[in-house]
């Protein structure tokens, strides 16, 4: 009896399951959607938006984070991609053990990341007496902010390379090799190129999560203005002295990501075109 | 030449340890007398300095380059010299039409000849082919066969070619490899190799589909006498009087006629009464199972059931020549 179906399933039509599927998504896009609507609808009804965006504390938070991802993201594409690929290519003792690590800090508080930093080249740190000699001071300085947001954002590029290469087919090294590639020359003019949407992908993954990073920068850079105090945290420092400068960064930072985010998908689109 | 064997006898691990993409545990690799791999004199030339040109079953053409960039990947010359090179490859395999093409909209046949081309483009000292016509529907495949017999030929490149197909090894080999879990178990022209497999699992792969025990009762002339159960059969040769063999015969060897016809032919040597036991089509043929005291299999046209009137229990004359017999000796050599 359990094969025919019940009169009461049989019931529901094509129409009324697209009303079903149109409701679930509807609720979904008005829980992700409303916050980000908000943030924008009240920053432009606030008559001091354009001063609270011109205003330096706002540049400056916005010109430190945008410096700052930068230059993360180039450090993670740089050591990140050699170590996708050597994940990808070779098994070793450790390997495990090591791709495990590198996906630690996705599941990490970000404030356990920068308190790991804090005592690894803190001043009073493992490495912080060997610096300290040496006259370098890293904590609560700018080149923090990159280290913490490098530390929490790098698994997400590492892991999107990493299925990138993955899913390439071997083949096309062992060939690039038999017509007298070195294996750098296959890694740079095969292997990269082939798997250039899923770094592609990755970077814009990381790079977000560098920009919207907080809790780990707070603890092993502070807060300081133009200094190591990014968007994130000018958000909630200025939230003490009012609503303005907290909305005008948000809404900034929105339009920001979402233009990057909305670039990366007509890029990636044309890529897989050209593939 | 061409390596032959059954899915997951080894046949692409063997190009590949060639190629140097994979490393053996132990052995030599030797091409014109230079040693590519060594594992007791620790040689292991890394795989860009064999100069070993190597086509994958599924080309691995490079998605992301042009038809002319595929080509043109391993030039290692002047940008001037590149070009002409590239341009006399893609006029060879006639693909000039094409050249600014990315392989995802190239047919199976034109992504072949480009890996071909790319290959051929370094002039290599030899040329590895991994079931190149696997990947293509059989009209392709049947046109294409004797495009790349041309062009290889053209480039005076030995090659080695791997197959599981029996028809491709016949048209492509001047030598045959017969590879079977893990062993070469036969070498020699494709005559050899169909004609006279080495032994019985051989005689299966190659196409030998009667393969029956007897015993060599005299040899006269040089040809044997083999008691196949109540039979005696006529044929073969290298073995001596008293030695148990098996005996081997193509079914496109067996000649059918009907008992009426031939009369009594029981007396006759290599003409044997046997019966009907099943009928398939196999391709443009007709199979015919017999029983003769043991199974022998026979391949007609189709004119020749419809001339014989064969349906299944037909009583029937098989018969075939003493030169077809081959007989393979057990637990040792044969002929």
């Amino acid at each position: 009896m359990t094969s025919a179906p019940s009169p009461a399933w049989r019931s529901i039509s094509l129409a009324s399951e697209v009303a079903v599927g149109a409701v679930i998504c509807g609720i979904v896009v008005l829980f992700l959607g409303l916050p980000i609507f908000a943030i924008i609808e009240r920053a432009v009804r606030e008559t001091s938006f354009f001063d609270a965006v011109s205003s330096s504390g706002v540049t400056e938070a916005l010109r430190l984070s945008l410096e700052t991802t930068t230059i993360s993201l180039v450090l993670i594409v740089l050591f990140g991609t050699p170590v996708a690929y050597v994940l990808s290519r070779s098994r070793f003792p450790g390997h495990q053990l090591i791709d495990t690590l590198i996906d630690l800090p996705i599941v990490l508080p970000p404030a356990v990341g920068g308190l790991g930093l804090l005592m690894a080249f803190g001043r009073r740190g493992i490495l912080g007496g060997w610096l300290d000699s040496a006259g370098i001071e890293i904590a609560f300085t700018t080149t923090a902010v990159i280290m913490a947001q490098t530390f929490v954002a790098s698994p997400f590029y590492i892991r999107a390379a990493k299925a990138g290469f993955d899913a390439m087919d071997a083949d096309l090294e062992a060939v690039a090799y038999t017509l007298g590639s070195s294996r750098f020359e296959a890694f740079r003019r095969v292997a990269v190129p082939v798997a250039m949407p899923s770094l592609l992908a990755g970077a814009v993954m990381a790079w977000a999560r560098a920009l919207g990073e907080f809790g780990a920068t707070i603890m092993f850079a502070g807060s300081f203005a133009g200094r190591t105090q990014t968007v994130p945290l000018a958000i909630y420092r200025y939230l003490e002295t009012g609503i303005d400068v907290p909305l005008a960064l948000s809404a900034v930072l929105i339009l920001i990501s979402f233009a990057v985010l909305f670039a990366f998908r007509l890029l990636t689109r044309r890529a897989a075109l050209t593939l | 030449m061409v390596i032959i064997g059954p899915s997951g006898s080894g046949k692409t691990l063997v190009l590949r340890t060639i190629a140097g993409v994979l490393s053996p545990d132990r052995g030599r690799i030797l091409l014109n007398g230079r040693t590519l791999f060594d594992s007791e004199r620790h040689i292991n030339v890394p795989a860009q300095d064999r100069r070993v040109g190597y086509v994958p079953q599924d080309y691995a053409l490079f998605p992301h380059l042009t038809v002319e960039a595929n080509i043109g990947y391993g030039l290692r010359g002047s940008s001037s010299e590149n070009r002409a090179r590239i341009a006399e490859m893609l006029d060879l395999v006639g693909l000039t039409t094409q050249r600014q093409l990315r392989p995802r909209s190239l047919s199976g046949g034109q992504r072949q000849r480009v890996a071909l081309a790319r290959a051929l483009a370094v002039r290599p000292d030899l040329l590895l082919l991994d079931e190149p016509f696997s990947a293509l529907d059989a009209p392709t495949r049947m046109s294409l066969l004797e495009d790349v017999r041309g062009l290889i030929a053209a480039t005076r490149i030995p090659t080695v070619f791997v197959t599981h197909d029996r028809n491709e090894a016949l048209q492509l080999a001047e030598y045959l490899a017969v590879l079977m879990s893990g062993r070469i178990r036969q070498v020699g022209t494709p005559s050899e190799v169909f004609g006279c497999p080495a032994d019985e699992d051989v005689a299966n792969f190659v196409g030998v589909e009667t393969i029956t025990p007897g015993r060599v009762r005299a040899v006269e002339d040089g040809v044997a006498l083999v008691e196949v159960g109540t039979h005696l059969v006529e044929g073969g040769a290298g073995v001596g009087p008293g030695d148990e063999v098996l005996v081997c015969l193509r079914p496109e060897d067996v000649v059918l006629g009907s008992r009426t016809e031939s009369g009594a032919a029981t007396s006759a040597r290599n003409h044997l009464p046997a019966r009907v036991t099943r009928i398939v089509a196999s391709g443009p043929y007709i199979r015919v199972e017999l029983d003769a005291g043991f199974t022998i299999v026979s391949l007609i046209t189709k004119h020749a059931l419809a001339d014989l009137k064969l349906v299944p229990g037909s009583e029937v004359v098989a018969t075939f020549k003493a030169a077809t017999i081959h007989l393979i000796r057990k637990g040792g050599a044969s002929s």
